[in-house]
């Protein structure tokens, strides 16, 4: 990374008004054009001179400031690449939406609230452990008895057919079976290192699939890490983020009992989770948006710093039922192989 | 140097906050998050060459002026080499090592050549400080494992269960100078209170191995270290039965206190029919000493012919039974 002389300046002034349902109105620092900045953004560059303006609205409780940053470090070609290889992977989708003409690709600092809390469970699980038993079974085999031999030895009688005996023998088995018991204990752990969205235009589904991120690249906020950015204010509400972050906790602490279980298998697996001293910090996420002109349902979201993929394209109906013929012909096919 | 300042502690784990972390090691939580400015303002991010207006650069990591091409410094998260701030106090002298050695190398053993206490030939005795880390902490442990006490038909049985365990002064070799084996010998050798880290700093003619890691890969180290050991005391004590296996733990981390110390020992190089060997002497503790010694290829020879003869002797007995 280069490094310039000294550290910008960065020029703070007061926005001039508010807009209408929340926006907030300023004029630009260099050529004085008046810029209104979305309610649920960040920032705006001006239109006429292309100076990046960041807003650092008063905190409130649904929207406090970020408190880290994640920096874009993929460009948009790099996204537009992996967005449109992730689209080629999705062989139910129209042809159309695999392989688009144009694809629409959109930056944002994605709002999300970073997690931790000690969780303690408590859960109960049946466990089973394998073992091994040797039993006798009588197997039917079929026994080569040998050619008969031909009356007189003659040269030119006919080849005679073997004759193979079925016969009943009693044969070694090992057999695999397995002793459950039932366990409960406690577990508790630090659950940290979770993101969940704070944009309603982004689900958990979503962010879910592009993780992770690089923590250890992540820095403490600075406007001049998402300047000329499109960045997102939260849109959900902290009590609904804590939801998400519950149902997200319970799932993680459940995944880590899961890992550490005893035995060879396991099942029946219930868990009930308590958080304790909870902290969510806001942190703004890079997140390329991909979509496809005249595809609503296509949307691809590239992770900004790893270049991890994820997103969802509509399926093909005629693909489908292609599919389901195929199939239909194959298990047909194998039906008639068996009985012929 | 000695730690005297007494470090600051995580509110929410209690794990030791060192200067420049944003985040606790153990529990993950924002320290020292910078006030906020209550009242809404706009930013507009200059760069101080030419005045223009920057804008973030996905290449650069930083706001880049389009202009001059100037980028702006960003503040990163702190994450510099560790450096010993405690040395461990060396009341082992050179000449004490020399005589341990030479002790020692008069007791290799039998298969060691009959003329190596009077071949071995001491080329060097050199002070080395080489770097562990050394941590307290307590921790709510949930274990799980399988063990023989209440097996039925099968071998094992699963146990789960949860114990408090404390971790007083254990240390974690941290050197890429001694190998895993002359660091596990020698670390039981050193007291690692407060009185016994509060040795001086190293002369001149010392060698100090620094450490090799950034801060955050040897906080990962020691939180392995703690685990692992709470694994092998889980097993040890908690377990039922006298076999286990698939013995996992999972830590709820209290009061971690990490320090990094520079341990003193005595590197001796020695030679023997010209080939170069070493052996290790513990600074705080002449008595432990560890190393590599020669071995006598005519007896590893007839060690070996014994072997053969005695497996051979077992194959004629079994197969003229």
């Amino acid at each position: 990374m280069s490094a310039g002389p000294e550290p910008p300046t960065h020029k703070t002034a007061r926005p001039q008004g508010e807009g209408p349902g929340g926006a907030v109105v300023l004029g630009c620092d260099t050529c004085g054009a008046v810029i209104e900045v979305a309610a649920h953004e960040r920032g705006a560059v001006c239109p006429f001179c292309a100076t990046a303006t960041v807003v650092e609205r008063a905190p409130l409780p649904d929207r406090p400031r970020p408190t880290f940053t994640i920096g874009f470090a993929f460009g948009e070609a790099d996204a537009a690449r992996r967005a449109r290889a992730h689209l080629r992977r999705q062989w139910l989708a129209p042809e159309a939406v695999r392989r688009p003409a144009a694809i629409e690709l959109r930056a944002v600092y994605l709002p999300a609230y970073l997690w931790s809390a000690a969780a303690r469970s408590a859960y109960a699980v049946t466990i089973g452990e394998d073992y091994e038993i040797e039993e006798e079974v009588e197997v039917e085999v079929e026994v080569d008895v040998g050619l008969p031999v031909a009356p007189g030895g003659d040269a030119g009688a006919r080849r005679p057919e073997r004759r193979p005996e079925r016969r009943i023998e009693r044969r070694k088995r090992t057999r695999t079976e397995t002793e459950w018991h039932e366990v409960s204990a406690q577990h508790a752990c630090w659950l940290r290192d979770v993101f969940v969205t704070a944009s309603r235009g982004v689900a958990p589904a979503e962010l879910e699939a592009i993780q992770p991120f690089e923590l250890r690249r992540m820095r403490r906020h600075q406007p001049q890490l998402v300047a000329g950015w499109p960045a997102e204010e939260p849109s959900l509400a902290r009590a609904e983020c804590e939801q998400l972050a519950w149902r997200a906790a319970e799932d993680h602490a459940r995944a880590r009992i899961a890992r550490q279980l005893p035995g060879d298998r396991w099942r029946e697996l219930r868990v009930a989770t308590r958080l304790d001293e909870v902290t969510l910090d806001l942190v703004l996420l890079p997140v390329w948006l991909a979509s496809v002109p005249g595809a609503p349902g296509a949307r691809v979201l590239v992770n900004g710093q790893t270049g991890a993929v994820g997103g969802k394209a509509p399926v093909s109906r005629t693909k489908v039922a292609l599919q389901v013929v195929l199939m239909m012909l194959v298990v047909a096919a194998a039906a008639w192989l068996v009985k012929g | 140097m000695s730690g005297a300042l007494e470090p600051a502690s995580c509110v929410r784990c209690g794990a030791t906050v060192e200067a420049g972390d944003a985040r606790c090691a153990v529990c993950a939580l924002v320290l020292d998050a910078p006030a906020a400015d209550a009242a809404a303002h706009v930013v507009v991010v200059r760069c101080t060459v030419c005045g223009a207006a920057m804008r973030y650069d996905e290449r650069a990591g930083a706001a880049r002026c389009a202009f001059c091409g100037c980028a702006a410094r960003v503040e990163e998260l702190a994450d510099p080499p560790e450096q010993a701030g405690w040395y461990a106090t060396r009341p082992v002298s050179p000449d004490d090592a020399r005589a341990r050695f030479a002790a020692w190398i008069g007791a290799r053993g039998w298969l060691a050549p009959g003329d190596l206490r009077d071949r071995a030939r001491l080329d060097e005795v050199r002070a080395i400080w080489w770097p562990a880390w050394v941590f307290d902490a307590r921790a709510l442990v949930s274990w799980t494992a399988d063990s023989d006490a209440g097996a039925r038909r099968a071998r094992w049985a699963p146990h789960a269960g949860q114990c408090e365990l404390a971790f007083d002064q254990l240390p974690v070799a941290a050197s890429r100078a001694l190998t895993e084996a002359e660091a596990r010998a020698l670390l039981p050798s050193y007291r690692l209170g407060e009185d016994d880290l509060a040795g001086e700093a190293p002369g001149d003619g010392d060698v100090v191995e620094p450490f090799e890691l950034p801060r955050s890969a040897g906080r990962d180290r020691v939180l392995d270290a703690a685990r692992a050991t709470a694994a092998a005391r889980v097993a040890a004590r908690h377990v039922p039965g006298t076999r286990t296996r698939r013995v996992h733990v999972e830590l709820l981390l209290r009061d971690l206190r990490t320090r990094r110390v520079a341990l003193p020992a005595y590197v001796l190089a020695y030679r023997y029919r010209g080939k170069l060997y070493r052996a290790v002497v513990s600074g705080h503790d002449a008595a432990t000493i560890t190393g590599a010694a020669p071995r006598s290829p005519w007896k590893l020879a007839l060690l070996a012919a014994l072997a053969l003869a005695a497996a051979a002797a077992v194959a004629w007995w079994l197969a003229t039974r």
